[in-house]
């Protein structure tokens, strides 16, 4: 088993109902091939950077799992028969899949996500406060480099 | 004299290296739009300041973003 990622965008015309049997539809694909699915993410209607197939918009879902490589060439295949699919990518995580040390890390992330943002927010204000001298030299060393007192002198012997 | 090699007095630093929670995402395209140009061209490494396994990361997190729409291959309204 191989950890992959796939990520699909659906045609932006089709209603709630029909895009979710889409999804459905392919996540059945891949668990009849044997494929364990870690977690299918809706990230729901985005524009697009550029016009795929006409469209402007896209429906996009992202599929976590675990699966064997045959399982990922026949949801391929599927993906380039049908016409409600505009455009896939897909992307190998990593050649070994174990469902529960995935979800393990997904839960420390998470977990790590939360904390930092307590700590990042105090470590915001605390330089901000000090960081008030060093911008007011660091402009200077940048426009003026002749007067960067530690690398000039050797250099000007040279 | 010496302006030809320090013309700038500080040396870039790889932000990647330099701070490990940011990551490098292709899902992630706000990250990505750092380090393209305005018209969608991944910034080159002399002026990023990304170190090598960094910059390589990055241009493969942005082709990918491409590849499904979360990133231009090229800004034309700009």
């Amino acid at each position: 088993m191989r950890h992959y990622e796939t990520i699909f965008i659906i045609s932006p015309e089709l209603s709630e109902d029909e895009t979710g049997a889409v999804v459905e539809k392919f996540s059945g694909i891949l668990t009849d091939a044997g494929a364990v699915m870690v977690k299918v993410e809706n990230w729901g209607r985005r524009r697009l950077a550029y016009e795929v197939k006409k469209f402007n918009k896209g429906y996009y879902v992202l599929f976590d799992y675990g699966a064997e490589p045959a399982a990922v060439t026949e949801m391929e295949r599927n993906f380039k028969i049908d016409e409600r699919v505009i455009r896939f990518l897909t992307v190998k995580q990593s050649d070994e899949f174990d469902a529960e040390a995935i979800k393990a890390a997904a839960e420390a992330a998470r977990e790590e996500q939360e904390k930092p943002q307590d700590e990042a927010q105090a470590q915001e204000e605390a330089p901000a406060a000090s960081a008030e001298e060093k911008p007011a030299e660091a402009p200077q060393a940048e426009d003026q480099p002749e007067q960067a007192p530690q690398d000039q002198p050797e250099e000007k012997k040279e | 004299m010496s302006f030809r090699r320090r013309r700038y007095g500080r040396r870039k630093v790889c932000r990647f290296c330099a701070d490990s929670s940011l990551k490098i995402d292709y899902k992630d395209p706000r990250t990505l739009r750092l380090f393209t140009t305005e018209r969608g061209k991944i910034i080159p490494r002399r002026t990023s300041g990304c170190c090598a396994k960094h910059q390589r990361e990055l241009t493969e997190a942005i082709k990918r973003a491409r590849h499904i729409a979360l990133l231009p291959f090229v800004a034309t309204n700009v």
